[in-house]
């Protein structure tokens, strides 16, 4: 599991992903990923490269996820595979935080 | 009294400047003073001795001591000798007011057949290994290190340890010995400490040399110091060596090369470094006359001995972990219904394969208070001890709903509950469903895949729109929805162990073809059907290794005219003219 992190325009931060996010590839970012939302205030997370998603990685995605609206920012997810889109849709994760398939509209919600 | 077979009482004689002397008991009372004149059985050539110094006699209660006259006072273990006094085995007499003049009690010992060895170890003959040249010695600690090795499971470390270190202070005749350990940072701390005769001393009072300590680990061999008040350049060890007198240090640091049983091997560059053996003495040169092999195989022995140590360590943790996890399985499984009773309205039948010792799956079938029955699937995230902990929880918290209670509102308690202690980490999908004698299901979902409804051989899934899981999303609700089974109608609840299930090419079963295998044994026994799926995912799988539990339950609905007459009654009683 691969992270690395960038920041845009706009104090918006994007994640890059890239690997499976299994029990292994989540216990990989857990830590990277609190630490980043305990700093961004607007956060994408790229999902293009992510092959599989579990329910441990799922949990990894949505504990930082939920810290940064807490603190009044906001998230996007950019760009799932079918695979992992259908993960997140069983959990209603699209209710609470919107997925994108094109980067402008993902970065104009969170701007 | 002495048994004839063994070793009769006897006296270590232990004087500084002079070499170890073991003198039996013979006669009694037995005489030791200076010179032989006054008739003494043990005649010692020093000055620092008295002409008469003590008596040994015999007495009801066994061998006693009595003080003759010997300048500066007798001790026994510290205590002055004013009157006479009973000897136990490695008494420590002293002969005047300071150290130099010792002697051990040995009292009789029973013959130690061959096959005791762990009585020779716990009670090593340390006169034995004084005696004789080094060669004997050296066979000598070989062999009784040995059987200490051999010995690992039963006796406890520590003890080892000091039976090793008493052999070491024995064979070089130092005054003191230490096994040292590196702790979390690497640094050496003391772990066991030894004096003279078997003498327990405090590990936390120990200062050894750190100079010689590091020369020692860095050149890969045992050093051997003269005098110590010339190595230390650090002002604290300084201070305490010249503050207990001493002189001489050898250490002998211990790597690993279990296998090799080379001692020259020690020195070839490689190996982890285990700790280090530290003997020093009050006398400067105490160890100049020392065989070089005798330390190696001293450091042989000692890093054989750790090394196994560790090693044991290590196999006792992983045989306690084994016993918990086997502890929670058994929970576990002794949580899960057995025998899956029927209901009169309901047939029911489940198989749960976990994929590790425990595993985050469960299901229950249990009857509600106003008749109908809950039916519930539950998958935890990850996987092992935590998982089948909230497994635990889950299926406790749950199982409360026999008495009546909103399962939306249980289900959003739980939720919060959980949401609240992230640091469980864990978090669950759930399939809850009531199914009432006239088959109007009522049901909650918590991100959990959708059942399959087997009816008149055509498959259909209850929901498509997803549902947030237990524990994940902290303003996450929860909503109830309702179907109405026919007579006849089977639901097939499953985990996602089941369409994750991979084969050797990393293919996913899919919920296609569990769809298909299940429509295909439509109109089957509910156990014929069960063995079918199992059989379906198994060829797909053909014996890959599955990462995930793979839980089943399936339940049918069936409409019993009885079955809704009692409803009303309270729980669901099943009729005897159903059985």
């Amino acid at each position: 599991m691969i992270m690395s992190s960038e920041s845009l325009e706009g104090d918006i931060t994007r994640v890059l992903l890239d690997g499976r996010l299994d029990i292994e590839g989540a216990a990989e970012i857990d830590l990277r990923m609190n630490v980043l939302a305990g700093s961004a205030k607007f956060l994408l997370v790229d999902l293009r490269n992510v092959s599989f998603l579990g329910s441990m990685g799922l949990r990894s995605l949505m504990v930082p996820a939920q810290a940064v609206r807490r603190r009044g920012g906001k998230v996007a997810l950019f760009g799932p595979v079918p695979m992992v889109e259908q993960v997140l849709k069983a959990s209603n994760i699209d209710k609470v935080i919107p997925i994108f398939h094109e980067l402008d509209p993902a970065l104009a919600v969170l701007r | 009294m002495p048994d004839s077979s063994g070793s009769p009482a006897h006296i270590e004689v232990v004087f500084s400047q002079r070499p170890r002397q073991v003198v039996t008991i013979g006669e009694l009372p037995f005489l030791v003073g200076r010179g032989s004149e006054n008739g003494n059985h043990l005649a010692l050539d020093d000055l620092r001795v008295s002409r008469r110094c003590v008596a040994i006699s015999a007495s009801p209660e066994g061998l006693r001591i009595a003080d003759l006259g010997q300048a500066g006072g007798v001790f026994v273990n510290r205590s002055p000798v004013t009157e006479p006094c009973i000897l136990r085995d490695g008494d420590l007499i002293r002969l005047g007011g300071d150290d130099e003049c010792q002697l051990v009690f040995r009292s009789a010992a029973p013959a130690n057949s061959h096959q005791d060895r762990r009585t020779t170890l716990g009670d090593p003959p340390l006169g034995d290994l004084v005696q004789g040249d080094s060669r004997h010695e050296l066979n000598r600690l070989s062999l009784l290190l040995e059987a200490t090795s051999l010995l690992h499971s039963q006796l406890p470390l520590d003890s080892i340890f000091a039976t090793m270190l008493d052999h070491a202070v024995a064979i070089t005749r130092a005054d003191r010995g230490m096994l040292l350990e590196p702790d979390a940072s690497g640094n050496l701390q003391v772990r066991v400490a030894r004096g003279r005769e078997r003498k327990e001393l405090s590990p936390a009072a120990m200062n050894p040399s750190r100079t010689v300590l590091r020369q020692a680990v860095e050149q890969r061999s045992a050093v051997v110091n003269e005098d110590l008040r010339l190595a230390d350049t650090d002002i604290q060890t300084a201070h305490s060596v010249i503050l207990q007198f001493l002189r001489s240090a050898v250490v002998i640091p211990l790597f690993n090369m279990p296998h090799s049983g080379e001692a020259s091997a020690r020195n070839s560059g490689q190996g982890e470094l285990l700790g280090a053996l530290y003997l020093d003495s009050r006398q400067a040169f105490a160890f100049s006359t020392l065989d070089r092999q005798i330390l190696d195989v001293l450091g042989a022995q000692a890093a054989n001995i750790l090394d196994n140590a560790r090693l044991m360590l290590r196999e006792r943790e992983r045989q306690r972990l084994e016993q918990e996890l086997s502890i929670a399985r058994q929970i576990q499984q002794a949580l899960v219904p057995q025998g899956l009773q029927d209901f009169p309205h309901l047939a029911i039948t489940g198989m749960h394969r976990p994929c590790h010792e425990v595993g985050g799956d469960y299901f229950d079938v249990f009857p509600l208070h106003d008749g109908r029955t809950a039916i519930l699937i539950a998958d935890v995230s990850g996987k092992g001890l935590g998982a089948a902990l909230l497994t635990t929880m889950l299926q406790g918290a749950l199982s409360g709903l026999t008495f009546g209670s909103d399962p939306v509102q249980v289900f959003e308690h739980l939720n919060r509950f959980l949401c609240e202690r992230s640091v469980v980490g864990r978090y669950a999908t759930m399939f809850f469903g009531m199914l009432a004698p006239d088959g109007l299901l009522e049901f909650v979902r918590a991100g959990h895949p959708s059942p399959l409804l087997l009816r008149r051989g055509q498959v259909s899934e209850l929901y498509q729109e997803g549902s947030f899981p237990i524990g994940l999303v902290d303003v996450a609700s929860f909503e109830a929805c309702r179907i109405q089974l026919e007579p006849g109608d089977t639901l097939l609840l499953f985990t996602d162990g089941v369409t994750e299930a991979e084969n050797k090419n990393r293919n996913l079963f899919e919920i296609e073809r569990l769809i298909k295998a299940l429509s295909h044994h439509a109109g089957c026994s509910l156990d014929a059907l069960q063995s079918g799926l199992l059989a379906a995912v198994e060829q797909f799988t053909e014996g890959a290794i599955q990462s995930d539990d793979l839980t089943l339950l399936l339940a049918q609905y069936r409409k019993p005219a009885e079955a809704i007459a009692t409803a009303d009654t309270g729980i669901a009683v099943q009729p005897a003219s159903l059985l």
